[in-house]
């Protein structure tokens, strides 16, 4: 997908907050493409997307599969045409990546019985990643984060300081979450607070 | 804060749910004919035990889904959930 940047907004104007080399760097991802894909793990679009994508989905909730790097941990950009698909709901999956997943997936949708919808600007995406990042996420979390219960390529809706957010442990120590873009800045105070005693 | 076991995502806290009254609950077969008094038992009685009871939940802020779940309505212990439409397990009384 195409973004517009001369008239593009992103919630948080790209904001960054700690660094690299601190116990934490959280920083907003501008512009993030998203898609909501609904599609019947028993039916024949199933398989056709699994196909078109190259990927092979996962039904089962709280999985991601992917083919590519996912964050980006400095500046570094992640490749381009990777997918990673987020399982939040036994036929429902978050596609976000740097593929033209829309143009992936018309075929398939003429088709077979499935939904596709661009979902990019109703999220943003917010990278916490450091040593602590794990600590900061804690503070508002209700779920359990340790590694045995939320592993590396598990992802998890729920609410974060009471924004609703899907959060996705993408590596080690590093946390995405794609809070709704009105509870962005809301959030975002939340995190910067919360990370005041590591910084 | 209860602790209620999503068939889909495991189990979560409260917060994340809505409550959905008592399961099971057949939507009447001719609903044209019934008389005000069935319309409105229909709509608003409910069993009320004391005891284990089968009830609806929605995940709302997870997986967005309906299910069924068996609660003891004296001391909220929770026991197994289940997927609609599919077997009821027994209740654990
Ligand atoms: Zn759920």
């Amino acid at each position: 997908m195409t973004v517009n940047l001369e008239f593009a907004k992103s919630p948080l104007g790209g904001a960054k907050h700690g660094g690299l080399d601190k116990a934490v760097l959280i920083q907003e991802v501008p512009f993030t493409p998203g898609f909501d894909l609904r599609v019947d793990p028993d039916s024949s679009g199933f398989a056709a997307v699994n196909q078109a994508l190259g990927l092979n989905l996962n039904p089962k909730v709280g999985t991601v599969v992917r083919n590519n790097a996912a964050c980006i941990v400095g500046d570094e950009l992640p490749a381009a045409g990777g997918i990673s698909a987020l399982c939040l709901g036994p036929d429902w999956w978050y596609l976000t990546g740097t593929a033209d997943i829309q143009e992936l997936l018309k075929p398939v949708q003429e088709a077979h019985h499935i939904s596709l919808v661009d979902v990019s600007s109703q999220r943003t995406k917010i990278e916490v990643y450091g040593p602590n990042a794990k600590d900061v996420l804690e503070h508002y979390w209700e779920q359990d984060l340790r590694d045995e219960h939320f592993p590396i390529d598990a992802c998890s809706q729920g609410v974060l300081a009471k924004a609703p957010l899907i959060m996705w442990h993408c590596c080690e120590n590093c946390y995405l979450l794609f809070p709704r873009a009105s509870f962005a800045k809301h959030l975002w105070t939340a995190l910067t607070d919360a990370s005041v005693e590591y910084l | 804060m209860l602790h209620i076991p999503c068939p889909y995502c495991g189990p979560r806290d409260e917060t994340e749910f809505h409550y959905g009254s008592e399961a099971h609950v057949a939507y009447p077969e001719n609903s044209a004919n019934l008389t005000d008094e069935e319309w409105a038992k229909f709509v608003f009685i409910r069993s009320n035990p004391k005891g284990w009871m089968a009830e609806r939940w929605v995940h709302s802020a997870g997986c967005r889904r309906w299910f069924n779940v068996w609660r003891n309505t004296i001391n909220h212990e929770f026991g197994p959930s289940y997927k609609p439409f599919t077997q009821q397990p027994k209740s654990p009384a």
